[in-house]
């Protein structure tokens, strides 16, 4: 891979991250014509505060500390400057939190939940779909067809409703949500850790299952596509064991469509977790997210936004500079 | 000074890797020049082993890619600047058979799509009675029967069939000139001769050049008039199809020659020997007489 | 001196929904070791399919119907899966078309030309980084190759190479035949000559016989020592190379070598009249009197005309041309 390539790469990423960043600026400017200070104002005086010339003054040295009072172009350029700088502004209703410390209290939960439970359906599905469209494997793995179908229709948040239905309330395994069991003592280490695992098997389920169907159709599709190809048939005249020929030959074959594929899937799953946490009350960015947006608090909504953006701009990135490691006819040269 | 259909001066085409910085170049056509006269077609050979760049400039000449230098006209008119109209009639009339009687077809449309599109194109026929008319008479002409092929997917038809049904469609558009990239290669040796055969009565019947691309010299020697072979970019030697190839003057065609299996049990191949292909850079002979 | 190869009376049909498609109609011969025998035919003539059921290759709908393939000493349609698994490439191995395909893209060179060995019995105890280099090495300059292609992948290599490290795959565990399914028709023909040179070095080297199954007879003349003519799944006509050009007997012979051009034949073409047989529901009699209009519906007989020269026999289109 050329350092050529690296730096292409590179630049467009920055540039990425500064149009999400200018999209974040410019839609709350072009929306309402009312600045949020004077909004916020309002409320705090709707809620018994007194409004008069004193509050005059707090709105103007509120709008000198956000910077309302410079000209657009200064405010934009200001902006971007922050964001480069991860400066991404206070919230309102925690006002003076910055968002993004409320942020990195909430990422690494959703950030382990994501991980976890899209490394489990990649494989699982992974393996379950080769296995589906290979022509030796066992007939009965054709039953799993129609539950995965079924499964890929689901919606993450109904399969979360329905697990908790079932596995909290009725059956009272696992528990009803949150991070961590709340008013537990605990010693940092080991029990914390499993607390923290067993309030995310549900959550983390409910995300894997739904993505299993869709993940395992289409590997499916891949290894049916694939078994016609001509290293399969040299490779079964070779007289190789059958696993070696279905692994080596075919299920590795399927790699880098998968990645493609998992690079375009990651917004979908993002939200969709964001989803989950919030049925299962799991501290994480979907939390943040309902309460900051029932609560109109811009900046932590723009930054939650932002967050995301970021996340999957650098996935991407990482997912292309990994490309021709899992396949080596990709080369970026000329 | 018979007008030429089709003229390429001093084509050179070299590619190069790397994007900022210029990694490597290849040089693929080393000034290459040739021309077709309106009044006298003519079936040629381009030959050379894969590398040799004739599929360069087959691409060249159709203006698929453009020359790093040298000049290609069609009529007179540089083919990279034309007009809407000109270029239309460009098209139409320089037109093109590739090697791969498979891959060229959209496998969801009946064959019948690729023979009526470009008749519709390039306003060719106004009315679908001319144009059914016209399809069957190119479709006779390569010794298929419409009734047996119209209405029929690719993969109901055999690799020979497909690629004549490429030869009928370039016939039908009534093209000057068509270059065809081993036309045959992919096909069964003893189905070859009705598709080369077709492609010969071009000249005669119909004053169409051909320009046959191939490292076949023997199909070359069968159904062309004369020759030009290539190598490494270079034209090594050039000139009446049975000198050049019973009579070799230039080492790499002599190389060349000893590689074709002659159907004779007595005629076989020297032994293979690495070195021969030491010593095959030498300079062009030039056009025969 | 015992053959290495024989094949009695064998067929092998696919019973597809629209009917049986008898690619391999009661097929027979023999091979010796050091001989090459050339197996010619049209697309569809069921040559491919005749390759693929000696390795015991063929999938459903195709079954192999009936007949003996005897490899040395043992009949391996007698064998069962495993065994036959470990037959292949260590007793009868094959040489695929157009390898523009046949190599793993996303596995190295090495890699796959090991995996062939370890995958046989008798290698089964694991095999060193330095001896599978020694190995992988010694394959490769055997077909020309220089060896530190081996960390190479397939995409890096032109056709040529790609052809003969298929050669070399063959080869590697000294089978005693091999099948070369047109090893050369994606290449040009300066890269052909150097392929099937190398071909014949290989073989000779470990002295297996060889099946070259094509359809250009040019090349057969060049390479082999007896040719076996297919058409619409049957053997029509089998003789040592020379007999096949100077004194063909059967019509279709005839007809291959006449729409052959030579270099005295410009502006002649012949071609051969109508398409190969439909290998579907096939008719009854002689296959090749239906091509050219004429009828025969009885069964053709397999006739030996001399000491090694057979054919089908059939007296209906016995003088076409």
């Amino acid at each position: 891979m050329s350092l050529n390539f690296i730096l292409k790469r590179l630049i467009i990423f920055i540039f990425i991250i500064a149009i999400a960043s200018s999209v974040n600026f410019f839609i709350p400017k072009v929306v309402s014509d009312v600045d949020p200070v004077s909004i916020r104002m309002m409320e705090i005086a709707n809620q018994g505060g007194v409004y008069d010339e004193s509050m005059q003054a707090v709105a103007a040295e509120y709008f000198k500390q956000f910077g309302l009072d410079q000209p657009l172009w200064k405010q934009y350029l200001r902006h971007l400057v922050d964001t480069f700088t991860f400066d991404l502004g206070v919230s309102f209703t925690y006002y003076p939190s910055s968002v993004l410390g409320m942020i990195m209290d909430a990422l690494p939960w959703t950030f382990g939940l994501l991980i976890v439970s899209t490394l489990f359906s990649f494989l699982i599905g992974g393996v379950l779909g080769a296995l589906l469209g290979w022509p030796y494997a066992p007939r009965s793995m054709r039953f799993t067809v129609p539950p995965l179908f079924i499964f890929s229709a689901i919606p993450y948040y109904m399969l979360g409703l329905l697990l908790i239905y079932i596995f909290a309330y009725i059956f009272k395994i696992f528990p009803t949500g949150g991070g961590y069991t709340i008013g537990e003592v605990f010693n940092f280490g080991f029990s914390r850790m499993i607390n923290i695992m067993y309030h995310a098997i549900l959550p983390g389920i409910s995300i894997v299952i739904a993505e299993l169907g869709i993940r395992s159709l289409v590997t499916r599709g891949m290894i049916l596509s694939l078994y016609g190809e001509d290293y399969i048939k040299l490779a079964e005249a070779k007289g190789l064991p059958a696993n070696r020929v279905f692994i080596w030959y075919g299920l590795r074959n399927t790699l880098l469509p998968q990645f493609t594929i998992l690079a375009l899937h990651l917004g979908h799953v993002a939200s969709g977790a964001l989803l989950v946490e919030i049925i299962f009350g799991y501290p994480g960015l979907g939390a943040l997210l309902r309460d900051s947006v029932t609560a109109f608090d811009y900046p932590v909504i723009y930054g939650i936004v932002f967050v995301l953006i970021l996340g999957i701009a650098m996935a991407t990135l990482v997912l292309d500079f990994i490309y021709p490691k899992i396949d080596p006819r990709i080369s970026y040269e000329d | 000074m018979s007008k030429q259909i089709l003229e390429g001066k001093n084509l050179i085409k070299i590619f190069t890797s790397g994007l900022f910085v210029k990694k490597s170049s290849t040089l693929a056509v080393n000034n290459i020049s040739l021309n077709i006269d309106e009044d006298k077609p003519i079936i040629r050979a381009i030959a050379g082993e894969s590398g040799s760049g004739k599929t360069t400039l087959a691409r060249m000449l159709l203006g698929l890619i453009k020359p790093t230098s040298g000049e290609i006209k069609f009529e007179g008119n540089d083919i990279f600047n034309l007009n809407q109209n000109q270029k239309l009639d460009f098209r139409r009339r320089v037109q093109t058979i590739f090697q791969d009687p498979f891959g060229v077809f959209n496998p969801f449309y009946k064959i019948d799509r690729v023979l009526n599109m470009p008749l519709k194109k390039f306003k060719v026929t106004s009315n679908k009675t001319e144009t059914q008319d016209r399809i069957e008479f190119a479709l006779n002409s390569v010794g298929l029967r419409p009734d047996e092929t119209l209405g029929r997917f690719p993969h109901e038809l055999s690799g020979g069939q497909r690629q004549r049904i490429m030869v009928a469609r370039a016939l039908s558009l009534e093209p000057k000139v068509i270059i065809a990239d081993e036309p045959v290669s992919m096909v069964d040796a003893s189905l070859r001769a009705t598709i080369l055969e077709s492609i010969y009565n071009f000249k005669n019947n119909q004053k169409i050049s051909v320009l046959y691309i191939t490292h076949d010299l023997t199909t070359a020697h069968q159904l062309c008039d004369d020759i030009m072979i290539l190598y490494k970019g270079n034209m090594v030697e050039a000139g009446p199809i049975d000198s050049v190839v019973r009579k070799p003057a230039h080492v790499y065609t002599k190389h060349l020659v000893g590689s074709i299996p002659f159907p004779d049990p007595k005629m076989k191949w020297k032994k293979y020997n690495e070195s021969e292909k030491l010593n095959l850079d030498k300079p062009s002979v030039g056009w025969r007489k | 001196m015992a053959k290495v190869l024989n094949v009695n009376n064998l067929k092998v049909y696919f019973h597809t929904p629209l009917g049986p498609v008898k690619a391999v109609d009661g097929i027979s011969f023999d091979l010796s070791p050091k001989e090459r025998l050339g197996i010619v035919g049209e697309s569809g003539s069921g040559k491919s399919t005749m390759a693929y059921a000696l390795m015991r290759l063929i999938k459903k709908p195709g079954k192999i119907e009936s007949g003996d393939i005897v490899v040395g000493d043992e009949n391996i349609l007698d064998l069962d899966e495993n065994e036959m698994r470990a037959r292949r490439f260590s007793k009868i191995s094959l040489i695929p078309q157009g390898s523009m395909n046949s190599l793993n893209p996303v596995m190295r060179i090495e890699e796959q030309l090991i995996d062939t060995i370890k995958a046989h019995d008798e290698y089964k105890s694991s095999i060193s980084k330095t001896e599978k280099q020694e190995i992988v090495g010694k394959l490769l300059k055997s077909v020309g190759l220089d060896p530190g292609l081996g960390k190479r992948f397939p995409h890096e290599l032109s056709g040529g190479m790609k052809q003969r490290v298929t050669i070399a795959m063959g080869i590697s565990l000294n089978p005693i035949v091999i099948i070369a399914d047109e090893p050369t028709s994606a290449l040009d023909v300066v890269v052909q000559r150097q392929v099937m040179d190398t071909l014949e070095s290989a073989q000779e080297r470990i002295g297996a016989g060889l099946i070259l199954v094509g359809h250009d007879m040019g090349l057969m003349a060049q390479f082999v020592d007896r040719i076996a003519v297919m058409y619409a799944g049957k053997i029509v006509e089998l003789a040592p190379v020379e007999t096949i050009f100077n004194k063909p007997l059967h019509p279709y012979t005839k007809m291959l070598i006449n729409s052959l051009p030579k270099l005295d034949s410009h502006g002649v073409f012949n071609g051969i009249p109508g398409l190969p047989a439909q290998l579907l529901n096939l008719k009854e009699g002689c296959s090749f009197c239906l091509r050219i209009g004429r009828e025969n519906k009885n069964e053709i007989p397999w006739v030996k005309v001399s000491k090694s020269h057979y054919i089908r026999e059939c007296d209906v289109c016995a003088d076409y041309n």
